[in-house]
C-alpha cells in the first residue's frame, strides 16, 4: 500500500508538472508602470481568470528603454508576444513590416472598430488603411487647480477661466516670488520634450495652425505657431509664472503641485492619480486647457496601444488578449483604477467617467482632441521642435527664427525618408 | 615555437578573444554599418558615404562637437591642474593625515556616475539647491547652473572634475614618488627651489605620467554621456548635447544606426588624432638617472 501511495504521489506530481509546462501563456512587454502599475496587474490577472492564459508581463518604466528592448528583441527575431506603449512608437514597427494587422481578426470577433473606437483614436493605430493595435486608454494633458489656494487669494475656485489670457491674469495673482526665488508658481508647465511639445500643439491648433500641410510639409512656423511660441515664452520670461527648471527631478509625492508650490498645473492626466495617492485631502478641480482668445479649444490625444508581432511565438494567445482589450468592462475597470480615460466609446461614455467630477471635462475634451502626427520620424521631429521651444525660452531667441529653422530641419528629415 | 612562448600565448588568449569579440569585431561591424542605412528592424542598405556627408551637414552634430570640445578643454585643464597641485602638496613631508585626504579625494571616483549625477542635479537646483543657497547666504549672485545655456557645460565639467580628479591624484603621487630624491637634493644644492624645481625637475621627469593622464582624460572627456543623459538630456536647447549623446539618440531614438555609426567613427578618429598628437608632443623623457 505504501508503495502504491508513493507511486500515485509521483504520478500526481508529474502530471502537475506537465500541466504547468503545457499551460498556455503570453508574454507582454509594457510600460504600465508608476500610477498605472496596479491597474496593469489587475488587467493581466483578470485576463488569466477569464481565459486561463498566464501572462508573463515585463514592466519597463522608462519608455525609451522599453523601445530599445523591444527593438533589440525584434531585430534578433525573438519579439515578445505583445508590446504596449504610447501610440507614437507603433509607426516605426509598422513601417518595418513586423506588426500583425488586425482587420481580419476584428471581422472574426464580430467587432467593427470604426464603431467602437473614436475616429481620432483609430487614426493612431491605422496605417495605409489597416489597423495594427488596440488602444487601451488615453494619456492627455489636463489642467488641475488647487481650489483651497484659489480661495486663499480671494478667487472663485469653481469658475476656471476659458481663455489663456484670463488664465495668465489669474496665474499672475497666484504666483509668488521672494528675493529672486520662485516660492509658488501660479501656472506650472512641467518641462519635458513631450510636455512642452504638447503645450505648443494646444496653442498651435488653438490659434488655427497645424504641424504639416496635406503634402506633408512642415507649417508649424506659421503665424499661429509664432503666436503659440511667443505666448509660451511670455508665460516664463515676461509674466514669470514659473521657471523652466521648476519641479525638475521631482516625482509623485514631491512634485510641486502635490506640495502646494504650484497652484495650477498643465500636466498629464496621471496627476489626478498622484493627488489621490499623495494628497487625498486636496480640494482640486480638473478641466481641459483653455483656448486662446478668438481661437478654439484643442488638445493632443495620446492613446496607449497594445500590438502583436507577425512572428510572435504565442500568436493565438496574444490575439485572445487583444480581443479581451476590446471588452467594455475591461477598459472601464482598468481606466477607473488609474484615473485615465478608456479608449472605447462605450467605455468612456459610462457614467463612471461621464459623471465623475474629476473626469467629466477630460471626457468632454474627446470631442475636439486629436493625436499628434503619427510618423516613424516623430521622435526626431519632436526633439527638433522641443529644441526650438527651449531656445526661445532659455535664450530669448526670436520665435519666428527658431520655428523657421526647426521647420527647415524637419522638412530635411522627412525628405531623406521619402 | 618555444614552450615558454606557447604558454605565454595561451595565457593571453582569453583576454585577446574577449577584446576581439567585444571590441574589435563590433568596431569593424560599426565601421561597415556606417556606410549603410540601417534601422535595426530591416536589413542594412548600402548608401556609400552619404551618412558622413549628412553628419558633417547636421547642425546639431556640429553643435555637439563644439560642446564636447569645450567640455574637454575645461575638464582636462581643470582636472590636470587640480590633481597635479594636490599631488604635489600631498608629497610634502609637512602634510599630515595624507591617507585621510587621499581617501576623501578617491571616494567620488568609486561612486557611480548615475548616483553622483542625481545628487548634483539637486545641488544645482536653482531654487532649493545648496550651491545657490550658499551663494545667497554670502550675498553673491546665483546661477541657473545646468538650466542656463551658458553655464551648463562649465557646471557639468565641475561635477565631472570632482568625480574624477582623485584618480589622477593617485597617478601623480605614484609618479612623483618614483622620482629619485637625490635629483631634488642636487638641484637644491645648485640653488633651485619652489616653482623652479617643479618646472625644471618635477614636470620633465613626470612626463610619462602626465602623458598617461592627458591621454586618458582626452579619451574620457570626448566620451562624456551619462551625466548629460541624466542631468540635462542635452539641453537647454542642445547647449549640452555631446557627440556620444547624439550617437545614442540617432541609434536608439531615431533608429538611424548607420548615421550613429558614422558619428562614432568620426569620434574615434578625433580621439585617435589627439592621442597621437599628445604622444608626439610629450616624447619619451630624458633619462636623468
Amino acid at each position: 500500500m505504501k508503495l502504491v501511495g508513493k507511486k500515485v504521489l509521483v504520478l500526481l506530481v508529474l502530471l502537475a508538472g506537465v500541466s504547468f509546462l503545457m499551460a498556455s501563456s503570453v508574454e507582454m512587454w509594457h510600460s504600465l508602470m508608476g500610477s498605472k502599475r496596479a491597474a496593469g496587474l489587475w488587467l493581466f490577472e483578470n485576463f488569466t481568470k477569464q481565459t486561463g492564459i498566464q501572462v508573463k508581463e515585463v514592466g519597463i518604466h522608462n519608455i525609451l528603454e522599453w523601445h530599445q528592448k523591444v527593438l533589440s528583441a525584434v531585430a534578433i527575431g525573438n519579439p515578445p508576444d505583445l508590446a504596449g506603449n504610447h501610440y507614437y512608437f507603433l509607426p516605426q514597427y509598422v513601417a518595418a513590416g513586423v506588426v500583425e494587422p488586425l482587420d481580419d481578426y476584428f471581422k472574426e470577433w464580430g467587432i467593427d472598430p470604426e464603431k467602437v473606437f473614436p475616429k481620432a483614436v483609430l487614426e493612431t493605430v491605422k496605417y495605409n488603411g489597416k489597423i495594427y493595435g488596440i488602444p487601451l486608454f488615453f494619456e492627455q494633458r489636463v489642467i488641475l487647480w488647487n481650489k483651497d489656494l484659489f480661495r486663499e487669494e480671494g478667487l472663485d475656485p469653481d469658475n476656471f477661466p476659458e481663455t489663456w489670457e484670463e488664465l495668465i491674469e489669474i496665474a499672475r495673482k497666484l504666483t509668488k516670488w521672494e528675493n529672486g526665488k520662485l516660492i509658488r508658481s501660479g501656472l506650472w508647465l512641467p518641462k519635458s520634450t513631450e510636455s512642452w511639445v504638447n503645450v505648443f500643439s494646444i496653442l498651435l491648433w488653438g490659434y488655427g495652425g497645424d504641424f504639416f500641410d496635406e503634402n506633408g510639409k512642415a507649417i508649424f512656423n506659421s503665424e499661429a505657431g509664432v503666436k503659440a511660441l511667443t505666448l509660451i515664452r511670455d508665460m516664463f520670461n515676461k509674466y514669470k509664472l514659473s521657471t523652466p527648471e521648476f519641479g525638475q527631478g521631482t516625482k509623485g509625492a514631491t512634485n510641486p503641485y502635490i506640495t502646494r508650490q504650484a497652484v495650477i498645473v498643465l500636466g498629464a492626466i496621471a496627476f489626478i492619480q498622484f493627488v489621490k495617492d499623495y494628497a487625498p485631502d486636496m480640494d482640486f478641480g480638473v478641466t481641459f486647457p483653455p483656448k486662446p482668445k478668438g481661437g478654439k479649444f484643442a488638445l493632443p490625444l495620446d492613446p496607449f496601444v497594445i500590438f502583436t508581432f507577425k512572428n510572435a511565438r504565442h500568436k493565438k494567445e496574444a490575439l485572445e488578449f487583444l480581443r479581451y482589450l476590446c471588452q467594455k468592462e475591461t477598459q472601464v475597470q482598468f481606466a477607473k483604477q488609474c484615473s485615465r480615460l478608456p479608449a472605447l466609446i462605450a467605455a468612456f461614455n459610462d457614467p463612471v467617467f461621464k459623471e465623475d467630477p474629476l473626469l467629466m471635462k477630460p471626457v468632454e475634451s474627446l470631442n475636439f482632441a486629436k493625436p499628434l502626427p503619427a510618423l516613424p520620424q516623430w521622435p526626431e521631429i519632436q526633439d527638433t521642435i522641443f529644441a526650438a521651444i527651449s531656445k526661445v525660452i532659455h535664450e530669448n531667441s526670436d520665435p519666428k527664427k527658431a520655428l523657421d529653422e526647426a521647420a527647415k530641419k524637419v522638412n530635411e528629415i522627412l525628405a531623406k525618408e521619402r | 615555437m618555444r614552450l615558454e612562448s606557447r604558454g605565454a600565448y595561451l595565457f593571453i588568449l582569453p583576454a585577446f578573444i574577449f577584446l576581439a569579440l567585444f571590441f574589435a569585431l563590433p568596431g569593424i561591424i560599426a565601421f561597415i554599418l556606417s556606410f549603410t542605412e540601417y534601422n535595426i528592424l530591416n536589413p542594412p542598405k548600402f548608401i556609400g558615404i552619404k551618412n558622413y556627408l549628412t553628419v558633417f551637414k547636421d547642425e546639431v552634430f556640429l553643435k555637439a562637437l563644439i560642446n564636447t570640445s569645450y567640455f574637454s578643454v575645461l575638464y582636462i585643464s581643470g582636472k590636470f591642474i587640480l590633481s597635479f597641485l594636490i599631488a604635489l602638496a600631498l608629497t610634502k613631508p609637512q602634510i599630515r593625515f595624507k591617507r585621510f585626504f587621499l581617501t576623501c579625494y578617491y571616494i567620488p571616483v568609486i561612486t557611480s556616475v548615475a548616483a553622483a549625477s542625481m545628487i548634483w542635479l539637486w545641488l544645482y537646483e536653482p531654487n532649493v539647491g545648496i550651491f545657490n543657497n550658499i551663494l545667497s547666504f554670502l550675498h553673491l549672485p546665483t546661477s541657473k547652473w545646468i538650466y542656463s545655456s551658458r553655464a551648463v557645460i562649465p557646471s557639468i565639467t565641475f561635477m565631472t572634475i570632482w568625480k574624477d580628479f582623485g584618480y589622477s591624484v593617485i597617478l601623480f603621487i605614484a609618479g612623483l614618488s618614483s622620482i629619485p630624491k637625490e635629483i631634488f637634493e642636487a638641484a637644491t644644492v645648485d640653488g633651485a627651489k619652489g616653482w623652479i624645481l617643479v618646472r625644471k625637475i618635477t614636470i620633465p621627469l613626470l612626463k610619462p605620467t602626465i602623458l598617461f593622464v592627458l591621454v586618458t582624460s582626452v579619451i574620457g572627456s570626448f566620451q562624456i554621456f551619462t551625466a548629460i543623459y541624466i542631468m540635462t538630456q542635452g539641453g537647454p536647447a542642445n547647449a549640452s548635447t555631446t557627440v556620444v549623446h547624439q550617437i545614442y539618440l540617432n541609434a536608439f531614438a531615431y533608429l538611424k544606426m548607420g548615421k550613429a555609426c558614422a558619428m562614432a567613427f568620426i569620434l574615434f578618429i578625433i580621439i585617435l588624432f589627439f592621442s597621437l598628437v599628445q604622444f608626439k608632443l610629450v616624447k619619451e623623457s630624458e633619462e636623468y638617472y
